[in-house]
């Protein structure tokens, strides 16, 4: 009987303890950004999601895109989309730039190019988003230039290849010439193109000293159920004539239980300190079928708030670089 | 024999009352720092605010000294930089910033109107230039208002649940205050500098 007890009592413990966890950290969740936005998925370093370039112009753009990041860690992202979803450039660039991370997380090496290309003739959305640590190489200025200069003129012949692979060249000379390296080539020497690292951005920390709430509770629970049953067992060896625990206990099995009848047995105890002595029956419960052993535990998992898609490397960006209308 | 269960079941449950009070004393403090740590993410994206108000502050001399000839300047713009950075370095809240830079939001406005009002200035590649800069710290600062209005608000929403708020009372946390709207955006003057 007082197993089933402490069984009943550590189930309701687990669940309230659960239901405790998520009650206070279901708020959390709730927010979200920019409503109404779908921003997408990365694909990679170059995401034409209208079809503006054919499949062997991305590649050899995402080489290109890979062999800078394999130099110099910076990682130099395009987007082309049909249009902005109602947000400004800047707007939109900033916060996708967010989402993905673009960039190496101390160093925020990252620049985004980002082309819509619904609108009227100079009213199209470009703009360049440059990551806080490459502010320095690639200026505002710098960054109007190379959009005016030449992407601008290869947009408006409908030549995506040639005006964005120029302009990550461009912006590469900056960088690499920052770096103290040898300006890129214009011809890719065979490069095999690299698989893009995905990290995942770390989760936010917020639920973490929660977690550390959490585990006090874990601990100290099972820690009063323990010593509950502790005392309950000793107090099951105290001689109720002289009340010293002294009592030993001894049980014979008279009749064995059986999956259909109860079975039997002879309880003796005795006193080592006073000499008494007493016993009595008390019988075995019937076996059961199936063992239902109640599995403690399970799924006390952390929430941990998910950055949505950020797949580069944990950079970001200022609000820096140059927007232009084509 | 009723005395010593008694006693027994005494200790035990005081030894139960302390776990409990450990693991609350536990929740507390995990707060307490939790707030506080928040507080400091609210203080970094305040210095980033004032960063970049200060770059913007940079580039007045450029954009007064390229239209002096059309603008009617303050008389000595210059102090008027020196204060406002003064201002800016020692801003503490959202009105006090926005207040000190309230001059330098009209200078600006009248600086666009110019330039658009003045087809020499329009054509000039300086002025182009200018401009993409300007556009650029207009552009940071409200990015860094942006990100400094979530930290607020996360701060915010963190002390106001249950039980926290109460925690945040004893401890004298309180609600801080948000950027609203830039009241200048939504009237800036679009000026397109492209020669057709």
């Amino acid at each position: 009987m007082t197993l089933t007890f402490f069984k009943i009592k550590k189930i309701l413990i687990i669940f309230t303890i659960s239901f405790l966890f998520f009650f206070f950290s279901l708020p959390g969740l709730i927010f979200s950004d920019n409503e109404g936005v779908s921003f997408p998925s990365y694909a990679g370093y170059i995401n034409d999601y209208v079809g503006k370039l054919d499949s062997s112009s991305e590649s050899r753009l995402e080489e290109l895109a890979s062999k800078i990041e394999e130099d110099t860690g910076s990682e130099i992202v395009v987007v082309i989309v049909d249009n902005l979803q109602g947000l400004t450039e800047e707007e939109y660039a900033v916060e996708l730039f967010e989402r993905w991370v673009i960039g190496k997380e101390k160093e925020d090496n990252g620049i985004l190019i980002l082309i819509g290309i619904e609108g009227e003739a100079g009213k199209r959305p470009l703009r360049i988003e440059v990551g806080y640590g490459l502010e320095g190489v690639i200026t505002d200025l710098e960054a109007g230039n190379i959009a005016d200069d030449i992407i601008i003129p290869e947009l408006l012949k409908g030549d995506f290849n040639t005006g964005l692979y120029n302009a990550i060249i461009a912006i590469a000379d900056q960088i690499y010439e920052e770096e103290g390296l040898e300006p890129i080539s214009s011809t890719d020497a065979g490069v095999a193109p690299a698989a893009v690292e995905s990290e995942e951005s770390g989760s936010s920390d917020s639920t973490f000293t929660f977690f550390n709430f959490v585990w006090v509770f874990c601990f100290g629970v099972p820690f009063i159920v323990i010593i509950a049953g502790v005392l309950v067992n000793l107090f099951r060896k105290r001689c109720p004539k002289c009340r010293k625990f002294k009592l030993r206990i001894k049980s014979t099995i008279l009749k064995q239980a059986t999956y259909t009848e109860t079975g039997k047995k002879l309880i003796e105890r005795t006193c080592s300190n006073c000499g008494y002595k007493d016993s009595r029956e008390a019988t075995i419960p019937k076996k059961s079928r199936s063992s239902s052993h109640w599995t403690g535990g399970g799924g006390i998992s952390g929430g941990s708030r998910s950055s949505g898609g950020g797949g580069f490397g944990g950079g970001s960006s200022g609000g820096g670089g140059a927007s232009r209308g084509w | 024999m009723n005395k010593k269960i008694v006693l027994g079941c005494l200790v035990g449950f005081i030894a139960v009352l302390v776990i409990i009070g450990i693991i609350v004393v536990a929740y507390i403090v995990d707060c307490r720092n939790d707030m506080a740590a928040k507080e400091i993410e609210i203080d970094n994206a305040w210095a980033q605010v004032q960063n970049v108000y200060q770059r913007r502050l940079d580039l007045i001399p450029n954009l007064a000294e390229s239209a002096k000839a059309y603008m009617q300047l303050e008389k000595d713009i210059f102090e008027a930089i020196a204060e406002a950075r003064a201002g800016i370095q020692d801003a503490k809240t959202v009105d006090e910033i926005e207040s000190v830079n309230e001059g330098i939001n009209s200078f600006i406005d009248d600086f666009r109107v110019t330039v658009e009002d003045t087809p020499e200035l329009k054509a000039s590649g300086t002025i182009k230039d200018l401009m993409t800069q300007l556009e650029g710290t207009e552009n940071r600062i409200a990015t860094e208002r942006g990100r400094f209005n979530e930290t607020v608000r996360d701060y915010n929403i963190y002390i106001k649940m249950f039980p926290r708020n109460m925690i945040a009372g004893w401890f004298g946390f309180e609600a801080k205050e948000f950027f609203g709207a830039e009241e200048g955006a939504e009237v800036a003057p679009d000026v397109n500098l492209e020669l057709n």
